[in-house]
């Protein structure tokens, strides 16, 4: 089974990333195929110059960079949402593969099960 | 419907009520689902969707009631009203059990709605011909 978890939301002012990580990491569990994708404000999660610190949270990007130890490795980010904030691929972590807007079509299109966060 | 096939649905609720109006559009997709003739199995209430479980609710007086509408539903046509156990805890929301467990002093979680995992969701998406989502 297919299952393709959608953040849209950046980090720290709500915890809906942080909770979409809880299920990606508990999906996991259940060995089907999964898939992790950043679009709009949710390409903020990925930046690798972020402190949570800062606010009393945890960093964001460390979760998400940790999730191939966890045999998660399908993590993608939206390109044009990227170019829209002023961000290059080099601010993100490494281990993201940027999407195209038809991919993104396709890649949903694939799903038994998506979530939005 | 002479002919079509039944299906088999899962919902999953994200929104909380009365706040959104997910759970609710939710309820009467079931109920024009099981009208239809097809099957619900599992209402999974997920992220702020788990505040439809809360007995607390107190609604307007014109307002439906939407967490004895699912429990009256569920209990008549045998389905599952599953509220994720993690997000729920975050949000205040939690059985006897967390409550002894966790030194809480009350417990608001309504009669017919059950606290599992992420388990439950996996699951019902693998029993389900489909997984509908409320309240994104």
């Amino acid at each position: 089974m297919r299952l393709l978890f959608i953040v849209r939301t950046a980090p720290y002012g709500t915890i809906r990333g942080r909770e979409a990580l809880d299920a990606v990491l508990a999906a996991s569990a259940f060995e089907q195929e999964i898939s992790l994708l950043y679009l709009d404000d949710g390409i903020f999660q990925l930046l690798v110059r972020q402190d949570g610190a800062a606010v009393g949270q945890k960093t964001a990007s460390g979760p998400i960079a940790a999730l191939p130890h966890f045999d998660v490795d399908r993590i993608f980010g939206g390109a044009y949402d990227l170019c829209k904030r002023g961000l290059r691929v080099e601010d993100l972590i490494p281990g993201v593969q940027l999407l195209e807007n038809e991919e993104i079509g396709a890649l949903i299109a694939k799903q038994d099960l998506v979530l939005s966060f | 419907m002479a002919g079509a096939r039944q299906v088999i649905f899962s919902l999953v609720v994200q929104a909380a009520p009365p706040v959104h109006q997910g759970a609710e559009t939710a309820y009467r997709f079931a109920r024009a689902a099981l009208a239809s003739g097809h099957r619900v199995r599992r209402v999974f209430f997920y992220a702020d969707g788990v505040h439809a479980g809360n007995a607390l609710l107190m609604p307007w007086q014109d307002a439906i009631d939407i967490s004895s509408r699912w429990r009256l539903l569920a209990d008549r046509e045998g389905i599952d009203l599953v509220v994720c156990i993690g997000t729920a805890a975050r949000r205040g929301l939690i059985d006897e059990t967390e409550a002894k467990r966790n030194d809480k002093s009350a417990f608001n979680l309504g009669a017919g709605f059950a606290l599992s995992g992420l388990g439950q969701l996996v699951g019902a998406a693998l029993e389900s011909d489909r997984l509908i989502t409320f309240g994104c």
